[in-house]
């Protein structure tokens, strides 16, 4: 039986090592499957997981998280899409990432400046924004593929809906993306 | 801004937006399951048996609901009440149902550590295997894991998780159903258990084969053990699964070089017995594909697709050697055993007709604003 949230985050601040056993039997799996989406290789995926426990490790006290599953996802999102790039994966061995950020593009202009931090926690709550205003199964098809980078099969399986249609929805989303940023000044 | 920091920035989004897509289940297609029906013969020497079994729509009003209290034993308690046989070899086996098989059996430690496979300390040998359409699509995942003991049969134990985007068929050649003391054949008789909205179907019984299977949003499973197997081995295989589900996108991508995607002009020789010569019959050539993948341990073509006009006329002709049920159910032979009338009868309802070749492989007719003449052209020219 699977601990409860809150008391795996004491083990954390207890400094007690079963915090790691716990995240793992609790969230392993879920922490795998996003690094897989993004590295494909096992090995490496099975690195960003371990690498995600460290990370929860140090950082658990001082934070104590709201949502824990969330929490530890996003850690391994930034972890594994980190090693990606390190790795500067080719287009055919490295799970749905290259596609992603080649859907991605048409949102942005390839400028070459850096976004400032500041900038950037702008351009999250704009989107949060723009999520808040999709019907519910648009969002999820958003989130599933450009947040847990899943491929259209999985988010058509999960959606009960077909890869075509998960395609064009997609398609529509990235471009109202655009004009939604645009039109609230963020020139990406 | 480039895109990988849109990529990163998205990152930072709502933390309850990212437990929903996690979380929530939209819509729940009706279990296909229930559309089974059983499976025909196809050229006469040829006969199809489904690997799972299938399911009549009655036994579905039977369904018993999960719960923490539910005995291993109870998954099965109606399967045992048929009789069931295995009457005899009526067909030989004259063509897998995929194109391409890759053993993957050095991966169970790092499948195991990466949480995706059971630790199964007790049985010692295993054969895990990816199959492959010749497109290069996933077939089917097959983890077999094997115990034999020393002394005797009393350790044997085979116990398999099959793991499939679609449902499965394999041609078999021999097809187990159940007979009465009078040896009538009587229906199929599974247990079906609902267990958090999704069936779960099992069959057989103590001493035989058994099977417990059912789909999820991920694909169709179904765990397979051998007469020496247990309900309880089987069960706890199943609420191993059920607790991890296995993903199949792990197993889409096919490992490179498994499959060389080619052209025809660097395998002039491929299918050339199978490949009418579309253009002796005034057809332009568009596209003409060739795969080469690894078929019994031989690199081979496994298959081809060939895209050719005439005017408005599109012909589709694919090959492939692997063929599955549907593809047998769509066959109208051998090129010599196809009539005008059979063709004529078969494209009133389909736009497309397979047609068998004993190399073994099976082509794809696939037409596009041609009549059946067009088509009957094209079959002639293989009869030639």
């Amino acid at each position: 039986m699977a601990m409860e949230d809150n008391d795996i985050i004491q083990l954390f601040f207890d400094r007690d090592e079963n915090a790691i056993k716990e995240t793992s039997v609790k969230y392993g799996n879920y922490c795998s499957s996003i690094a897989r989406n993004i590295l494909k290789n096992w090995e490496d995926a099975e690195e960003c997981v371990n690498d995600t426990y460290l990370k929860a490790w140090n950082v658990i006290p001082p934070n104590r998280p709201t949502m824990f599953k969330a929490f530890l996802g996003r850690i391994t999102r930034n972890i594994s899409f980190n090693l990606y790039k390190k790795m500067n994966a080719d287009k055919r061995g490295s799970g749905q990432i290259p596609f992603i950020l080649d859907e991605l593009a048409e949102c942005v202009s390839d400028g070459k400046d850096p976004y400032k931090e500041l900038e950037k926690e702008e351009i999250i709550k704009a989107i949060n924004s723009f999520l808040e205003k999709l019907p519910q199964e648009k969002r999820i098809m958003f989130v599933r593929r450009y947040w847990y980078s899943d491929s259209v099969v999985d988010i058509a399986k999960r959606c009960g809906v077909s890869e075509n249609s998960v395609s064009v929805n997609l398609n529509r989303l990235r471009k109202r993306l655009h004009n939604y940023l645009y039109e609230r000044g963020f020139e990406l | 801004m480039k895109k990988e920091e849109l990529y990163e920035i998205i990152e930072g989004i709502d933390e309850n937006y990212i437990n929903e897509a996690e979380i929530v289940q939209l819509k729940r297609r009706q279990p296909a399951w229930m559309k089974w029906t059983a499976v025909a013969a196809c050229l006469c020497l040829i006969v199809i048996g489904a690997i799972q079994f299938s399911v009549n729509r009655n036994d579905n009003t039977n369904v018993q609901q999960w719960s923490q209290s539910i005995s291993a034993k109870d998954y099965f308690k109606n399967s045992h009440k048929a009789n069931s046989q295995n009457v005899g070899s009526s067909a030989s086996l004259v063509m897998p149902p995929y194109a391409v098989a890759v053993s993957i059996n050095d991966k169970r430690s790092v499948l195991e550590n990466a949480g995706v496979l059971p630790i199964m300390p007790s049985h010692l040998d295993h054969g895990f295997e990816v199959d492959y359409n010749g497109d290069g699509s996933l077939y089917k995942v097959t983890f077999l894991w094997m115990r034999r003991g020393e002394h005797g049969l009393d350790e044997y134990s085979d116990l398999q998780l099959i793991a499939s985007p679609k449902e499965l068929h394999e041609v078999n050649d021999v097809i187990a159903f159940s007979v009465d003391e009078d040896g009538n054949t009587l229906p199929e008789v599974v247990t079906v258990t609902e267990r958090d909205g999704i069936l779960i179907y099992a069959r057989g019984k103590e001493n035989e084969e058994k099977i417990i299977a059912w789909q999820t949003k991920y694909g169709w499973y179904q765990i397979v053990g051998s007469w020496n197997d247990s309900y309880e081995d089987m069960v706890e295989l199943l609420d191993w699964f059920w607790e991890h589900p296995l993903s199949l996108s792990d197993f889409e991508n096919i490992e490179e070089g498994k499959i060389v995607y080619s052209n025809r002009i660097d395998y002039p020789d491929a299918f050339c017995d199978q490949i009418p010569d579309f253009t002796a019959l005034g057809y332009i050539s568009e596209i003409e594909t060739v795969n080469v993948g690894l078929c019994d341990g031989n690199l081979v073509p496994v298959w081809f697709e060939g895209i050719y006009t005439r005017g408005t006329v599109r012909i589709s002709w694919t090959i492939s050697i692997g063929a599955d049920a549907n593809a047998w159910k769509a066959c109208l032979g051998r090129p010599n055993e196809i009539t005008e009338e059979k063709l004529n009868d078969a494209l009133s309802q389909s736009q497309s007709v397979n047609v068998f070749f004993d190399s073994p492989c099976m082509a794809t007719l696939k037409i596009e604003n041609g009549t059946s003449s067009d088509a009957w052209e094209i079959i002639q020219a293989l009869q030639k």
